[in-house]
């Protein structure tokens, strides 16, 4: 029942129809909602569940909303342990669909101009799909666009560490056709 | 004795433990298809036979480690068979009424647990392999419903019973005379103080149930599958539109056949295009707006184009009216929690 939720929610609040009830009681839908989706992802391992609990928390962040700053304090945490989150899947979209919100509202929602080109950098220069980070490359990543963005993590948020196979997926490097190496060996 | 003990105390132990599906699908369909001789020749034994099979229906139940959907399935219709062979108790009969061996009958406490069980089984939204499998089972539990609440409101007597059976809907109560004295009489005090217990026992009926079993065909009526959609909207019109007997309590009734379209034999509910406009109408109605949005999230929200794209088309047109309206409640609704 949580990904047609998801995706009824998600296409309610691309299509501006939740104003209301987002508005409403200084943006406790927004909290409430926020936090179910952060328990629920915590112990998810569905994919598809995963990535639309991503579209759901962008779309919430409405820039011309009264409580834009309150709900922009309590999504991007979310969002940011999403970019270290173990699926590969999970880290790359997560990555794009931040990118593409941060280029078309991220002058409204943050001030400085510049932080969100060099957040934006970032986002594009790191490989979020790899399946290991041994350089912490991603780690370093996710905790520079949050200074960037000037979101507080806790050191728990800040300190994750990406562990082979966390995710279950196979490496991005990997040849796929190393099965075969044997014959063209011996051949 | 001995054949109880061979053949239902059999079945029943079959059904409750033996881990091999194909055993209790069979097993559970059986039991339904017993006579009421051997179902209820005491409550001890009816008792059993409903408990069996209202654990066999139950959404988590499992058969070997594994959820079985056929089981849960069967369960539910044996249930219902159940309760249409032994019958719900409204008096003593007498073998003037044909009875030619005593059985034991339903009575409240047992009516009410098969309706909770049928009203558990359409919460069920197991998923396989296969697809919804669930959906067997609400199927199951809507013809139940249906069943059941024709049997329930013949024996109830918390309410009358004659009405205008050639009047065009809806129709003028008139009961008969006698009826309306005896109604009357019955709730009396002093007949309050002599026979209370005995007709609590006789209201198998009342407000809340009926508010319950149309709020759960109205969330099927919001359903994705064609199928499901089709059963709930048969079932509703059956329900409401039937005069012998008549659904009592139904909360706003003119309204919901009116937003419903229900005197429309035409309406062919498994096209979203119809049905969707139409539930989104009943959604106005204030105690059907929880269940009708609950059953309208899968449908927006499920990959089948056709009716996402009906459902969200009639969802966003309602929103509009609203915001037209002014009435901000209203879509406030949306973002409260259940039992608000």
């Amino acid at each position: 029942m949580i990904l047609p939720l998801l995706a009824t929610l998600d296409k309610l609040l691309t299509h501006e129809y939740l104003d209301e009830v987002l508005a409403a009681n200084s943006g406790s839908f927004c909290s409430k909602l926020v936090a179910c989706i952060a328990k629920e992802a915590k112990s998810c391992s569905d994919i598809k569940r995963l990535l639309a609990m991503v579209g759901v928390s962008l779309a919430l962040l409405q820039p011309n909303h009264k409580s834009m700053s309150k709900m922009r304090v309590e999504i991007f945490p979310f969002i940011m342990t999403m970019l270290l989150n173990p699926y590969p899947r999970v880290r790359r979209y997560t990555a794009e669909q931040l990118y593409v919100k941060l280029v078309e509202d991220g002058e409204i929602m943050f001030d400085g101009d510049e932080c969100i080109k060099d957040a934006n950098q970032i986002l594009l220069n790191t490989v979020w799909h790899d399946e290991q980070d041994p350089c912490g490359d991603m780690s370093a990543g996710m905790n520079r666009i949050a200074d960037l963005l000037g979101i507080v993590l806790s050191a728990e948020q800040r300190n994750v560490k990406l562990k082979k196979g966390s995710g279950g997926s196979r490496s991005v490097t990997k040849d796929e056709f190393e099965s075969y190496s044997s014959l063209v060996d011996n051949a | 004795m001995r054949l109880q003990q061979r053949v239902v105390d059999k079945y029943m132990s079959k059904v409750q433990t033996e881990d091999n599906p194909a055993a209790t699908r069979g097993f559970s369909l059986a039991l339904g298809h017993l006579p009421a001789k051997l179902l209820a020749p005491s409550f001890e034994v009816l008792d059993s036979v409903l408990t069996c099979l209202c654990n066999a229906s139950k959404k988590d139940c499992l058969i070997g480690g594994e959820g079985d959907a056929e089981t849960r399935r069967n369960s539910i219709t044996s249930l219902v068979s159940v309760c249409t062979t032994v019958g719900i108790y409204k008096g003593e009969l007498s073998v003037a009424d044909g009875v030619t061996f005593h059985t034991y009958r339903l009575r409240k406490t047992e009516t009410d647990r098969v309706f909770a069980s049928l009203l558990a089984a359409m919460e069920d939204y197991n998923f396989d392999r296969r697809g919804d499998v669930g959906s067997w089972s609400r199927i199951a539990a809507m013809d139940g419903l249906e069943a059941l609440i024709k049997l329930a409101i013949k024996a109830s007597s918390n309410f009358p019973h004659t009405f205008g059976k050639d009047s065009k809907y809806p129709p003028v109560v008139v009961p008969s005379l006698k009826e309306r004295l005896d109604f009357l009489m019955d709730r009396s005090p002093i007949n309050d103080q002599l026979s209370s217990r005995e007709k609590d026992d006789k209201a198998y009926i009342d407000e809340h149930l009926c508010c319950s079993i149309l709020s759960a065909l109205l969330k099927q009526l919001g359903e994705k599958l064609d199928t499901v959609r089709c059963k709930a909207g048969e079932c509703l019109q059956r329900i409401l539109t039937d005069v012998s007997p008549r659904l009592p309590f139904v909360p706003n009734r003119c309204m919901l056949a009116e937003t419903l379209n229900i005197q429309e034999s035409t309406t062919n509910w498994s096209d979203p295009s119809q049905t969707f406009p139409l539930l989104l109408r009943a959604i106005n109605i204030e105690e059907f707006l929880e269940p009708i949005l609950n059953g309208l999230v899968i449908s927006v929200g499920g990959l089948t184009e056709s009716v996402s794209k009906s459902s969200i088309a009639s969802l966003f047109e309602w929103i509009r009216a609203l915001r037209a309206a002014n009435a901000t409640s209203r879509i406030l609704r949306m973002g409260e929690g259940e039992n608000k």
